[in-house]
């Protein structure tokens, strides 16, 4: 049977779900084109993304199911797990079977899936909405290196974007060498490799501050208290590289 | 004196201070910076384990009282300093600006006079809001005996206010914190719980309305520091719920600081035990639809430390179970043990497509290791155990049961060290 591949985007595969609920044709699997993956004796059929049918696809998902699913489904997607574009295809076409009601039946295998896979990613979106640490540089501009386990600059961004409106700044997913940049009121979202920090980077004041939020985080503990397990059971040790405080 | 050693004394003396919340103050941002986000957000992890989200300090520890329980009282030979205005507002900003915080939780010593003191402390919120334009998160310790005009004023840039009760009876009070009146302490939570009330009724008829304390006013209280008992505890806290429209009642266990008072009890531990059955109790009251005298009553006035305070009661009342959890209500599943609000929307909402399952209840996130004795689905029971409380006791207790055990290397490797 036949494997559809799309170009990675989020509107790339639900221009992708378009062409398969249009065309009614069967499949095996829809994948990111590029991936190398063995596509042992299928043909395959790459779709181009398409802003109209991915919008016509998106409205549907709202009005038809709700507008948190297709929350869940932006969160889910973002969790670049394998063949996640499959369940999300099954999800969809549950939802429009099932309506408005969807996230309720919880009995349901996909609809599961989706649910779980979409609060983890909003669970990471949380955490790393506290864990994130700007620095200042010397334009009085604020960058912030993270690693996330999720793709999720897009959606750090915008709370940031409430949050600090009137600064410069930029998150960098350091990993996947993607940034958000943030300027005028406005987002930018582009690809970035190899930004360089060094200590000259920094603004005068950077050190200053670093140094009285170590000396704060260290005061504050309660030594009778002590409890390492407990604070990396909240604080996951992978997030711990880009903490001011644990550095 | 430099500022990274002011940070360093005037945190140390206000992180025995355990209420952290950000939570339950919806602040937008109007152009300048920063908001409140309504869930609350936690920007690290001390090494204890709590959670830091504000900037917790005192804006000055140079203090004019003696409350026995306190490091910074007056008799105490401890290094002393304040902050300025200025100083103090530099630090929230840049912290926040680094995303290192979410607000600032200020509180300080009473110095001058308790309107000195409060008038500072309100120079620095109003700084912060109308010069800085800041917009993150404010908590603000009122002080007990300042004037209720000053505290107005303060409670206007703040989003929660708090006056601590400091210990659970009055005679408590007298013994070791002579210096503070219980009618100083009552007289601003009764005015502040009071203008909460108004603005919030008034933003419902008008969104231009000013805010007052957003987030409302939450208190504290020492534990374990003197004899009161746990149903004394409790019971009023239940009343400052009511009461006061008090939004938290944080319980802070005793921590053994002045150890040459003999109005003090020795402790070896701080009672941390005993502190989280009463934050168990205390939600039980606040979410579970419990009185007071319900989960203690004189024949029982402590808490059971060895199980939760729902399970204790389920235990005593052994005549309410088991519950259908096909066919019993909101209210009634509340009280079962190993089910919070959360699952239970969850059952009420599946059961409106279908029969639930054994298999479902997992899935809702009931913990089934201490829900199975109290419940049946189908009108079949989840575990064959008997019915005998002390048995299911003795269920409860064991942490086997709960989690898998780890193993221990074998003891040779242990010697060494
Ligand atoms: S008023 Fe009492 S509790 Fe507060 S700082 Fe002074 S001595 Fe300590």
């Amino acid at each position: 049977m036949k494997v559809f591949l799309y170009d990675g985007s989020f509107e790339g595969m639900l221009s992708t779900f378009f062409h398969i609920l249009k065309s009614r044709e069967s499949f095996c699997s829809i994948e990111k084109s590029g991936l190398d993956r063995p596509v042992l004796f299928s043909e395959s059929e790459f779709i181009p993304t398409d802003n109209l049918n991915a919008q016509y696809i998106a409205k549907a998902i709202c009005s038809k199911i709700s507008v948190f699913s297709f929350q869940n489904i932006i969160y889910s997607f973002l969790s670049e797990k394998n063949r996640i574009e499959d369940l999300l295809f099954r999800y969809i076409i549950c939802g429009f079977r099932i309506g408005a009601d969807t996230d309720r039946h919880l009995s349901n295998k996909t609809v599961y899936s989706v649910n779980e896979i979409s609060r983890k990613v909003s669970f990471e979106c949380h955490k790393l909405k506290g864990l994130l640490r700007f620095s200042e540089l010397r334009d009085g501009s604020l960058y912030a290196p993270v690693e996330p386990d999720y793709n999720i600059v897009s959606i750090l961004s915008k709370h940031f974007e409430r949050r600090l409106c009137n600064e410069v700044w930029m998150i960098n997913d350091v990993k996947r060498g993607h940034a958000v940049f943030y300027r005028n009121h406005n987002l930018e979202y582009l690809e970035v490799k190899d930004i360089e920090i060094t200590k000259n980077t920094y603004s005068e004041q950077e050190s200053t501050y670093r140094q009285l939020w170590k000396a704060y985080f260290e005061s504050i503990a309660i030594r009778e208290r002590t409890n390492p397990k407990l604070q990396r059971a909240f604080m996951p040790q992978r997030y711990w590289k880009y903490l001011t405080e644990k550095n | 004196m430099d500022i990274v050693e002011k940070l360093k004394i005037l945190s140390q003396s206000a992180k025995y201070d355990a209420s952290c919340a950000s939570s339950g103050s919806e602040r937008e941002n109007s152009g300048g910076m920063g908001n409140a986000s309504c869930a609350g957000i936690c920007h690290s992890w001390a090494d204890d384990g709590r959670c830091i989200s504000l900037l917790k300090v005192l804006f000055s520890n140079q203090c004019m009282y003696d409350c026995a329980y306190c490091v910074n009282r007056k008799s105490n030979d401890v290094r002393r300093a304040s902050f300025t205005q200025e100083e103090l507002v530099q630090l929230t900003m840049n912290f926040y600006k680094r995303n290192y915080i979410e607000g600032l939780f200020l509180s300080s010593a009473v110095f001058v006079s308790p309107d000195v003191t409060m008038e500072h402390m309100l120079g620095v919120v109003k700084r912060l809001r109308e010069v800085e334009k800041f917009y993150g998160y404010i908590h603000l310790k009122a002080i007990p005996g300042a004037d209720l005009s000053i505290i107005r004023q303060a409670g206007m840039y703040a989003d929660r206010m708090s006056v601590n009760i400091e210990l659970p009876s009055e005679s408590s009070l007298k013994m070791l914190a002579p210096d503070k009146k219980k009618d100083d302490i009552l007289k601003p939570m009764v005015f502040m719980g009071k203008n909460w009330l108004e603005s919030t009724q008034e933003r419902q008829k008008y969104r231009k309305a000013p805010l007052f304390i957003p987030g409302g006013q939450s208190t504290q209280l020492i534990v374990g520091a003197t004899p009161d008992n746990d149903l004394q505890i409790i019971k009023l806290a239940e009343g400052l719920y009511k009461k006061f429209s008090m939004k938290r009642v944080y319980y802070s266990a005793y921590i053994h600081t002045n150890s040459s008072d003999d109005r003090l009890p020795v402790l070896a531990y701080p009672p941390l035990r005993r502190e989280n059955r009463l934050y168990q109790a205390d939600w039980l009251l606040r979410f579970y639809k419990f009185s007071a005298n319900e989960i203690l009553d004189s024949s029982f006035p402590y808490l059971d430390e060895e199980i939760d305070p729902k399970s204790s009661w389920a235990l005593r009342h052994m005549e309410f179970f088991p519950l259908e959890v096909n066919r019993a209500g909101y209210d009634e599943l509340l009280r079962v043990p190993g089910m919070g609000v959360k699952s239970i929307l969850k059952i009420l909402n599946a059961r409106r497509y279908g029969k639930i399952m054994p298999d479902d209840l997992k899935k809702f996130g009931v913990v089934l290791k201490r829900a199975r004795f109290f419940i049946t689905c189908n009108g079949r029971k989840i575990s064959d155990l008997c019915t005998d409380p002390f048995i299911i006791r003795a269920f409860l207790m064991s942490k086997a049961e709960n989690k898998p055990k780890k193993l221990k290397l074998p003891f040779l490797y242990e010697v060494g060290t």
